[in-house]
């Protein structure tokens, strides 16, 4: 069975790699849920991790 | 149990969970061992095959739970919305993955038709897709030594 709930991942979750591998698999069929994101949040987590990693 | 065919093909059991009939069936299923067979007036038997068998198991655990089942053949047509449903995708994307190809589809006058096996086909090649991008991705945080990194709450 499958739900239906959008969740929101925002740049401070999708800038965790271990967070974000847990829960993009929680959103695999079935999923648990349904995962969105932006472009504007991608490119948040693009600078969040450069400055982050260097 | 309550059987009910809502459209041409389509076929929905409802649970009927204070029918006393139903609740003693359940039971009795409960209690069965070994592989059932079909019995029928005459005393005639017929093996249920495994795969079957294991649907029915499944569709009983389903009712048992109070949750009810519906079937639909891969041949039925479903409506845009009903397909972007079972995709979790909104309408328009799903029209857009029919616009693009992936998804093939008919009209009935103006409005789109999709059959589910159809819609069934790109959901096992998406999600295998996607599978295959998130081990790519894990092994990649694995090999920069990322995974395991434990990070300090920022004040």
């Amino acid at each position: 069975m499958t739900a239906d709930f959008p969740v929101v991942l925002d740049a401070c979750v999708l800038a965790n790699q271990s967070v974000t591998d847990l829960l993009l698999r929680l959103a695999e069929t079935p999923r648990l849920y349904l995962p969105y994101w932006s472009e504007q949040i991608l490119e948040e987590t693009t600078r969040t991790l450069i400055e982050k990693l260097g | 149990m309550k059987l009910s065919s809502t459209r041409y093909d389509t076929t929905t059991l409802d649970p009927s969970p204070t029918d006393e009939g139903d609740r003693g069936f359940f039971d009795r299923f409960d209690e069965l061992q070994g592989k059932p067979a079909l019995i029928d007036a005459k005393g005639r038997r017929v093996d249920l095959p495994d795969a079957l068998y294991e649907t029915f198991s499944r569709i009983l655990a389903l009712l048992h739970q109070g949750i009810g089942v519906t079937f639909v053949p891969h041949e039925e047509n479903l409506t845009s919305q009903a397909a972007a449903d079972i995709l979790g995708v909104s309408r328009p994307y799903l029209i857009r993955l029919i616009e693009a190809g992936k998804i093939p589809c008919s009209f009935s006058g103006s409005h789109r038709r999709i059959k589910l096996q159809h819609v069934l086909a790109y959901m096992e090649k998406r999600d295998r897709k996607r599978h295959e991008a998130l081990e790519g991705m894990t092994r990649k945080i694995h090999e920069a030594g990322l995974y395991d990194k434990i990070e300090e709450p920022e004040e």
